[in-house]
């Protein structure tokens, strides 16, 4: 075979071609890296890999564990998204290697070009998705791997033994869908390839389909407990496993055809490989999610300045993104400033809901961290693990860590520390967090209240009493209240925490202010607040211009925004808070 | 080719025999090892424990060390000792089992050596007692993440105390991620079981004899809210139930997380027999809420938990007290009687009572006492007790109360052995902790669940949850009760006396 032959080019009528697999594979590398990062570290953190005897045997003990395990093992890399691209852009050359090796043992001089690529392209698009998880890559490429070995033994007899003792090896590694899916390819191709099949080798596929039928059975009575609808197919994305009996069928058809000197071939398989690509990038690339998981890895790091970065892009948000805005924008001192910069409707997406995804509760609980409600923020924490795969993941250690370090916890700390130390990375940050719970002291609180998901803002209230000189507190309950358009409330803790006399009072706690004076709040009676001239302008030209629209007011709504921009007085007026939609009023 | 063969075997042979030999040659202590005027803090903690002669193998670990040499003496007769060259200790079951054969009923001496940076150290000996009260086969408990009305994988374990093995008998993965919970056993048996599931597509109660599981739904027939706490009749016809409206509230900040209470609850009797669900009025009523139902050794008293009902709770959760009381029960009707005496112990008055137990000989009841409200394993200062009911008066506990929660507790069949639930390790992570209640009445120091590796608790972030022994194996299978939850639904006919 001529090296040319290798990247299944035709003479030198094609030899540029030669050079599409490096492109491939460059592109691949960059857009992971520069395109897809918040996903790669998504999968790190929301992974789990622990050198500890518990944790290996939990892995093992499902079907295809070790696979699960290596890859959970490579997934740590991702923390760095360099390297996770890395990771992804070797298993896809690997199988890109591994499909080459496999036309080449079966002698198959003629492929179409599409069965020697579809593999390789599609595994691109596995991980793509927020539950895709590395293994599902790594078992793809272990599954040809193992399709390759067996190719590997010349002797057919040999062979077909060989893929009986190796199950014990291919189970360990790979799950029921894939074992399904090699075995089906073994048995197609000594049918396909490999000349007339004798009584014995007949037996040989009847023992493994018996093998493929009780190996789940098996394995549920003695190892680990299955349920029924998991036995053979345990997500859909493992239907990604039928590539490799499809890559056969199409390997044998092409080369009834002799495809390998025809343009059309390579056309035809451009044409389809693309089709596949846009298909698969349809359904499974979302740049939406991937703004998400970026700003929630600039949360989880406390890159502030990040999140709004990455908000400024945004066209459209979800609760989720509004509500790392807000921490940001809390954190950064600015909320009251720019509150109504983005589409804040109500007060929903300030504090997330329990029960909802990993991603959701493993991000909620870090505004209560903050608020130094260390108990709801644990609440989050565990909500978070449950809804994780691992019953854990290095993002809810990490929390659990910071936040029983903060409460002062120390056993707990510690506990959570010790498990996170027998991970690969993460040996400098629990160096850094025990020393910072060394000098951490016991929280002590005299008046202990109920945190009752149904009052929230009376809770709220308790909070910003209590820590009346913490900013991120202040800001982000004074917000709240205007976000309920709970004038009475704003204004009473305005007075009572905000110190008005010395500080700027930030635009939109003015424009709410204002709107109180006019409705003669008794709490602000007597009080001289500096209002900045602008505020006081703009206020003037929308009560002039409601003035004017009076009876009609849905036609002034336009013109008053357009004109004034986002106000506390046109959310006031405008914004229905009942909705819990958020996807842009703005 | 022989030759080859029998070259490569030898090589094999002695290669293997090498590599024993060296493990088995671990750097000892020698003379010069410094003695240490103190006990060893070793964890878990066994020091100065009761166990039975049954139990696994106390493997234990001393934190600081990098090898452990441990003795255990009779006397003066060395029984086996340990060399491993690691901080932990592993010992071998059978090496185990004849020591604790050798020593039943008498005081075995433990002495190690520990070895650090300064080499090693010689630590004062400690003992530790073996009984010959064997203590039953296996333990079955939940295992949940400590978390807070949510869950993703419940499993109820066995376990068996002679050994490391456990195994899932249930597990709500096959059952819609579904909440499992309130198993409880008819007389220690493996066989004869009930618990109640919760999924999305309808749970029931589940009741189990040998093969035959049926999935009824009892309700109360007053409120149609579905039961809670169970306990079932020695005679095994009946089961008790409380029925409980639970709502949980979450503190701000103590270590204390959460606070769980009944906005009301009452008692049912299930006739398993007749099908029928007894409720009487007198025991349904908005005056008091009833809860922890449980029956004397003799069937013949009911005993539960008793509070005044109040409103506001989440302002005066503090002010809600249960008592604990009684009242006869009648095997033949299945009616409680309309007569309730309630049980006043010296001291406790202001405190409220939960987890009622009898010891299988009718004399003594274990409790759980703690400051106010139901739930006991959320309080830090919730602490086991005991009374004798032949004489009214308290057993002393002290040895196996800590600072943090102890909660739920069960008697072993002999009466010998409680195990209770405690959250002393780290305030969190509820572990099983046994005590020896020997026949004066006395209680030894409690020790751990036992681990093969003795750093698993540390490690470990699940919740051991409901211990209840039973004499045996739980021998039906997870797909077995699977079908049992996913069959057809049972009511009751219900009997109620107005």
């Amino acid at each position: 075979m001529s090296s040319n032959s290798l990247y299944m080019v035709s003479g030198g009528r094609f030899r540029y071609l030669a050079y599409i697999p490096f492109l491939f594979f460059l592109t691949c590398f960059l857009f992971w890296t520069i395109g897809y990062p918040g996903h790669l570290v998504y999968k790190e953190s929301s992974s789990l890999f622990l050198f500890t005897s518990e944790y290996f045997y939990n892995t093992v003990s499902s079907p295809g564990g070790l696979g699960m395990y290596v890859a959970n093992f490579l997934t740590q890399f991702f923390l760095w998204p360099w390297a996770g691209a890395l990771l992804i852009v070797l298993l896809t050359i690997t199988l890109w290697l591994l499909t080459r090796a496999i036309i080449r043992r079966l002698k198959i001089t003629d492929a179409l070009p599409l069965f020697v690529w579809l593999p390789t392209v599609v595994s691109g698009f596995i991980l793509l998705t927020i539950p895709a998880v590395v293994a599902d890559l790594l078992q793809f490429v272990i599954l040809f791997a193992f399709y390759w070995g067996y190719l590997s033994v010349s002797s057919r007899s040999r062979r077909l033994g060989s893929a009986l003792t190796g199950f014990v090896l291919a189970v360990l590694f790979l799950p029921e869908a894939a074992l399904i899916a090699l075995y089906t390819t073994i048995i197609l191709s000594e049918i396909l390839f490999f000349g007339k099949i004798r009584f014995r080798e007949w037996a040989f596929f009847i023992l493994y389909t018996l093998m493929l039928i009780l190996c789940p059975i098996v394995w549920r009575r003695y190892i680990s407990i299955l349920d029924d609808s998991v036995l053979y197919i345990a997500y859909p994305d493992q239907w990604f496993f039928v590539l490799l009996p499809v890559t056969l069928l199409g390997l044998w058809f092409s080369r009834c055809f002799h495809w390998r000197s025809s343009l059309a071939g390579w056309l035809v398989s451009l044409a389809i490989l693309i089709g596949v690509g846009v298909k698969l990038g349809a359904d499974r690339y979302n740049a939406f999610e991937e703004a998400l998981l970026q700003m929630d890895d600039a949360i989880d790091r406390g890159e502030w300045e990040r999140v709004m970065t990455i908000a400024d892009r945004q066209q459209i948000f979800s609760r989720q993104m509004i509500y790392y805005i807000a921490v940001a924008l809390a954190n950064r001192g600015e909320l009251g400033e720019r509150l109504f910069d983005y589409p804040m409707v109500g007060v929903n997406p300030f504090y997330m809901p329990r029960g909802h995804s990993y991603l959701s509760s493993s991000s909620a609980g870090q505004i209560f961290t903050c608020m130094k409600v260390h108990n709801a923020g644990l609440v989050y924490t565990f909500d978070a693990s449950m809804n994780n795969r691992y019953d854990s993941s290095f993002r809810t250690l990490k929390n659990l860590i910071r936040m029983n370090s903060a409460k002062g916890n120390r056993i707990l700390a510690v506990k959570y520390l010790d498990l996170l130390d027998r991970s690969l990375l993460y040996g400098d940050w629990v160096k850094q967090q025990r020393v910072l719970l060394e000098q951490q002291k016991k929280s002590e609180y005299e008046d202990e209240f109920f945190l009752g998901y149904g009052t929230l803002h009376d809770y709220m209230e308790t909070v910003l009493i209590r820590n009346p000189d913490d900013l991120f507190i202040r800001d982000y309950v004074l917000s709240t209240c205007l976000l309920e358009k709970d004038l009475t409330r704003f204004c009473r803790l305005f007075v009572q925490t905000f110190p008005y006399r010395t500080q700027p009072i930030p635009k939109y706690y003015q424009e709410a202010l204002l709107v109180a004076l006019d409705m003669q709040n008794p709490t602000l009676k007597g009080i001289d607040f500096k209002f900045s001239d602008d505020v006081k302008v703009r206020y003037a030209q929308f009560n002039g211009m409601v003035n004017m629209a009076r009876g009609n007011l849905e036609q002034a709504m336009g013109r008053l925004r357009s004109q004034l921009g986002n106000s506390w007085w046109f959310y006031y007026l405008f914004v229905n808070i009942d909705q819990i939609s958020v996807d842009g009023w703005n | 080719m022989k030759n080859v063969q029998r070259f490569v075997g030898r090589a094999i042979g002695l290669s293997i025999g090498f590599i024993v030999a060296l493990l088995s040659c671990q750097e000892g202590p020698g003379d010069d090892a410094r003695q240490v005027n103190e006990y060893p803090f070793i964890s878990p903690d066994y020091r100065f424990v009761t166990i039975p002669v049954n139990i696994a193998p106390l493997n234990f670990t001393l934190p600081g060390s990098s090898a452990l040499r441990v003795d255990f003496l009779l006397g003066d007769e060395l029984l086996f000792s340990a060399n491993r060259g690691k901080k932990q200790t592993d010992f071998s079951l059978r090496t185990w089992r004849k020591m604790l054969a050798k020593a039943k009923d008498r005081t075995i001496t433990v002495q190690i050596w520990a070895k650090n940076d300064e080499g090693w150290s010689r630590y004062k000996p400690f003992t530790i007692d073996v009984t010959g009260d064997s203590i039953d086969a296996t333990v079955v408990y939940r295992l949940i993440e400590p978390g807070y009305g949510m869950w993703n994988r419940l499993t109820i374990n066995q376990r068996n105390l002679s050994t490391f093995e456990e195994r899932v008998v249930f597990d709500n993965s096959l059952v819609e991620n579904g909440c499992m919970n309130c198993h409880v056993f008819l007389n220690y048996s493996p066989a004869r079981f009930m618990m109640h599931v919760r999924k999305k597509s309808g749970g029931g109660t589940i009741i189990a004899d040998g093969e035959s599981i049926v999935k009824v739904d009892v309700r109360n027939p007053f409120t149609g809210q579905s039961v809670t706490y169970p306990h079932w009749h020695p005679g095994g016809r009946y089961i008790a139930y409380s029925s409980n409206d639970t709502q949980q509230f979450f503190y701000a900040h103590s270590d204390q997380r959460i606070e769980v209470y009944d906005r009301s609850s009452d008692l049912v009797i299930y006739d398993i027999q007749e099908n029928r669900l007894l409720a009487d009025s007198l025991f349904n009523d908005a005056t008091y809420w009833e809860t922890f139902p449980a029956w004397s050794a003799d069937g013949k008293w009911l005993y539960f938990c008793r509070a005044q009902a109040i409103d506001s709770l989440d302002k005066r959760i503090t002010t809600l007290k249960y008592r604990l009381c009684r009242t006869a029960f009648d095997e033949n009707t299945g009616r409680l009687s309309h007569r309730v005496d309630t049980l006043t112990i010296a001291g406790e008055e202001e405190k409220s009572v939960s987890f009622p137990r009898i010891s299988p000989d009718g004399r003594y009841l274990l409790y759980t006492l703690s400051d106010f409200a139901t739930f006991p394993i959320w309080h830090k200062e919730a602490d086991l007790r005991m009374i004798d009911l032949n004489t009214g008066e308290s057993v002393d506990l002290s040895t196996v109360n800590s600072d943090c929660a102890e909660g739920y507790h069960s008697w072993s069949s002999t009466g010998r052995w409680i195990v209770f639930s405690s959250r002393r390790d780290d305030g969190l992570y509820t572990r099983f902790y046994f005590a020896y209640f020997d026949r004066n009445g006395k209680v030894h120091k409690p020790f751990i669940l036992p681990q093969q590796n003795p750093e698993f608790y540390h490690l470990f972030l699940k919740s051991y949850n409901i211990p209840e022994f039973v004499n045996g194996e739980i021998q039906l299978t997870p797909y077995e009760w699977k079908e049992g939850v996913n069959g057809s639904l049972v009511v009751p006919k219900n009997s109620v006396n107005e």
